[in-house]
């Protein structure tokens, strides 16, 4: 049966009303030529598919608060890396080295993250220094 | 899939270097990034193949220019094969190499399908899965009846959607249409990318047993096939569901087993546009205790004009299990209807 264009364009018109929490929309989202860095206190986890995502709060030059959402990988591949649902809890100090979201929100992709107890989780980044021994 | 492009020649200065540097049959350029950034330190293969099949290789310097000597007057397709997801992988058709002056061709990465998240980027996880695996260059292990023995937990090399599928040009207009909205692709729902447990580039386990493999892949459903060993037939199309996986059969051409699978849906977009008729042919050749190549013949013949191949190489992981990966277990919709009990004090 071949698909028909009629079909195709009935799926197109449903689609674009779909939420903006669907897993990847498939275009860009973070900009790795924007990267920031934010220190501050986890105010929250949620260990989920298809992407774990942290709250930070960090407090601004005037001790304002800014709220921050930092998105991850799934938890089956955050468990390989040495995560799991208990690193981290509300009030832990943390670093988080990322890329900000390209719709100009409060949201950072991360690219490493530094806990409290001084561990640093960096590997399965895109960014990597050397590719070489990545075979 | 590749986009296809017809490429204007154009011969300018190429990061430093000036056309006049490079002799004729020289291919060089670099790779920058949609924000026109060079693209530095991938140190990437990349390959180009004329219409005789012939391919010759160059890397990509850290600097994010590469340079492909002496090639014979023809036209070329590239392939740049990245070690990461963080850019779109890059093929192109259609570049004109002759012998009267060098090409320089700048090649524009598209950004990848998100941006490498701790642990989120496949391609790099494969690769950090993979080193831990002891004695890669072993014997093959082999079942009770002499026969190679496939069973282990499995991540392939490179990218699962490289090569260009030949579609037929209702097909390809209906494909070059789809692929402007991202919101249709069924990854964006959590559903199969492929019909092709193999074209993944996350682990995969396969459990051989005499009469079946079953292959468990770590992709967006809890996936799972069992490819038959005892000779059946596949069913008869009145019997059976179109499915996102199909029907599969396989038997031994000496070390090799030949996997034949149809009676797929058309809803994976891993194939392009393509139809019901759809035919899959797989080849797995364990090579060593810790290699097996891989070779991917399709065939459509109300969809595509000629058959898809590619030959890729699988990698064993030691020391991991396929881990339960149910994506759609965020989708908003389904909070809602959480287990109410975990609300209990």
């Amino acid at each position: 049966m071949k698909p028909s264009r009629s079909v195709f364009l009935a799926l197109a018109s449903a689609a674009l009303a779909l939420p903006a929490l669907a897993h990847h929309s498939f275009v860009a989202q973070f900009d790795p030529n924007k990267p920031r860095t934010i220190v501050g206190t986890v105010t929250g986890l949620e260990w989920t598919n298809p992407h774990a995502r942290f709250y930070v709060d960090v407090p601004d030059a005037k001790g304002k608060v800014l709220k921050f959402e930092v998105e991850l990988g799934s938890p089956n591949k955050l468990l390989r890396y040495g995560w799991n649902r208990n690193s981290m809890k509300a009030g832990d100090a943390i670093t988080v080295e990322g890329f900000d979201a390209r719709d100009g929100s409060a949201l950072i992709n991360a690219k490493t993250v530094k806990f409290a107890d001084g561990r640093t989780i960096s590997a399965g980044s895109s960014l990597q220094e050397d590719y070489s021994n990545k075979k | 899939m590749i986009r296809r492009s017809v490429l204007a020649i154009a011969v300018g200065v190429l990061f430093g270097l000036t056309a006049g540097q490079l002799a004729a049959g020289e291919l060089a350029g670099r790779l920058v990034d949609p924000d026109g950034k060079a693209v530095e330190r991938l140190e990437s293969p990349i390959t180009v193949t004329d219409a005789a099949g012939r391919s010759f290789s160059g890397k990509v310097s850290r600097d994010g220019t590469y340079r492909i000597s002496a090639l014979p007057a023809g036209t070329y397709v590239l392939d740049l094969d990245l070690p990461t997801r963080l850019y779109e992988r890059h093929g192109r058709a259609g570049i004109v190499v002759d012998q009267k002056a060098a090409t320089v061709l700048d090649l524009r990465l598209d950004w990848g399908m998100n941006l490498g998240t701790v642990g989120d980027d496949p391609l790099l996880q494969g690769s950090d899965l993979r080193a831990k695996t002891r004695n890669v260059d072993g014997p093959v292990p082999r079942m009770p009846d002499g026969k190679p023995d496939l069973s282990g937990v499995w991540t392939n090399f490179g990218d699962s959607f490289a090569g260009a599928v030949p579609m037929q040009p209702w097909a390809q207009a209906l494909f070059d249409e789809w692929r402007k909205i991202p919101q249709d692709n069924p990854g964006a729902y959590c559903l199969p990318q492929s019909g092709l447990m193999t074209m993944t580039n996350y682990p995969y386990k396969f459990v051989q047993t005499p009469g079946a493999i079953v292959q468990l892949i770590e992709d967006m459903v809890i996936s799972h096939r069992q490819i038959h060993l005892d000779g059946r037939a596949h069913p008869d199309a009145q019997a059976w569901n179109p499915s996102w996986y199909g029907h599969s059969i396989g038997r031994w051409d000496g070390d090799t087993l030949v996997v034949e699978t149809v009676g797929f849906n058309e809803q994976t977009p891993g194939f392009g546009i393509h139809s019901e008729a759809l035919k899959l042919t797989e080849k797995y050749r364990r090579t060593s205790y810790g290699r097996m190549d891989i070779e991917i013949i399709a065939e459509d013949p109300q969809a595509w004009t000629g058959p898809y191949r590619r030959t890729r190489q699988a990698g064993l992981v030691e020391g991991t299990e396929i881990v339960e990966f149910v994506c759609a277990e965020g989708a908003p919709a389904h909070a809602a209807k959480r287990a109410p009990w975990k609300a209990r004090p």
